[in-house]
């Protein structure tokens, strides 16, 4: 009784741990591996890896700083593999097209999405993830700058230039 | 002069303005079905830890156990070979290669009259137990998308290892006793 006890304990506190960070860890994949079958794929992996020794963080920090980090590892990981999957950009903003929205503000939705994944493709790699993690993780300057194994001042410098990139981009686009 | 960083104040509507545009750009997260594939995954993979365990167990018994993705149809195909290749081999009747070497004459390293034969040993037949390597046996696990299917072949592959392995009782009695347990394994993380 006590194991099967202990076992719902997890179960539920898993479940609290997807709902509070999955939305997070998800977005940050999606954006920069661009597929959502792929990034629901390595959020899976993300939280198995996380939970299988999440005894060991526990104490050190922020959890999802520490989803994130496993996050960034994966998705370098998966990139390293010979074999790359290029996926079309609309099956990456598909779902803007569904939701109860009136046909002309979904093709709104489906315009911004698309010029916003566009635009962060035009970034570096070190300025798309140092703006996508102070965004979805919310986490501090160093905090982004041990995930991604660069010294703060590369990662506020980083975090500067893409996002100045990315309002020029941006403003050029959608005038 | 200081060492300040120069960009401590970013543009904080810019930041604001990102995360708005990201999250409204962003799919609905589905926490149930991701939760759901977690789930599972922890699942079979506290179902392949004892497996693993138990197969490193029987590799040090001279046994090379591999997994390969295969088809249903192999499994018998498996079981099979591993049967033929744990029956004992029949010492009175000659290889091929020795029939090649007699009906040839025979060579002196090679035929009935070789040195070693001379000195009361039998020489060593590239084609028989002497020049064999230890039994290998493949066990083909399934890796398809029915799981269920997969370990239910498993056991049959296994209950099949151990039929053949009745014949041979000398060679496989310890073996028996792990694929017992491998068994037991099997069918508990099959409920």
């Amino acid at each position: 009784m006590k194991d099967a006890g202990s076992a719902n304990d997890a179960s539920t506190r898993l479940a609290a741990w997807v709902e509070e960070h999955g939305p997070a860890v998800f977005g940050y994949l999606l954006h920069l591996v661009r597929n959502r079958h792929l990034a629901e794929d390595l959020l899976q992996e993300v939280f198995c890896r996380a939970w299988a020794a999440h005894a060991r963080y526990a104490e050190q920090g922020k959890a999802r700083a520490y989803l994130l980090r496993i996050a960034d590892r994966l998705v370098r990981l998966h990139r390293r593999r010979p074999v790359v999957i290029r996926v079309p950009l609309s099956d990456v903003v598909e779902d803007a097209l569904a939701g109860e929205a009136s046909p002309l503000e979904r093709l709104e939705q489906y315009e911004h999405r698309r010029q916003l994944y566009e635009a962060l493709a035009l970034l570096s790699d070190f300025q798309r993830r140092t703006l996508l993690l102070r965004c979805y993780g919310n986490l501090e300057f160093s905090e982004i700058a041990a995930i991604l194994g660069c010294p703060l001042n590369t990662a506020l410098s980083h975090a500067h230039r893409g996002l100045r990139k990315l309002k020029d981009i941006l403003a050029e686009r959608m005038v | 002069m200081s060492h300040r960083p120069r960009h401590t104040h970013l543009d904080e509507q810019a930041w604001t303005a990102l995360s708005h545009l990201l999250a409204s750009t962003t799919p609905e997260f589905d926490a149930r079905a991701a939760l759901r594939g977690i789930e599972d995954r922890l699942r079979q993979r506290r179902w392949r830890c004892p497996l693993a365990l138990t197969l490193a167990v029987l590799l040090p018994c001279g046994m090379l156990l591999s997994l390969h993705l295969a088809q249903r149809s192999h499994v018998r195909q498996a079981a099979a070979a591993v049967a033929m290749q744990t029956l004992p081999p029949s010492p009175a009747q000659p290889s091929a290669q020795q029939a090649f070497n007699l009906g040839r004459g025979g060579t002196p390293s090679s035929g009935p009259h070789a040195p070693a034969a001379r000195h009361g040993k039998q020489p060593a037949d590239p084609l028989t137990q002497d020049s064999l390597p230890p039994p290998q046996i493949t066990a083909v696990l399934l890796w398809h998308d029915d799981w269920d299917q997969q370990l239910a072949d498993a056991q049959e592959m296994l209950l099949a290892l151990q039929q053949s392995w009745h014949s041979t009782p000398d060679a496989a009695a310890a073996l028996k006793v792990k694929l017992d347990g491998l068994e037991a394994d099997l069918a508990e993380n099959t409920l």
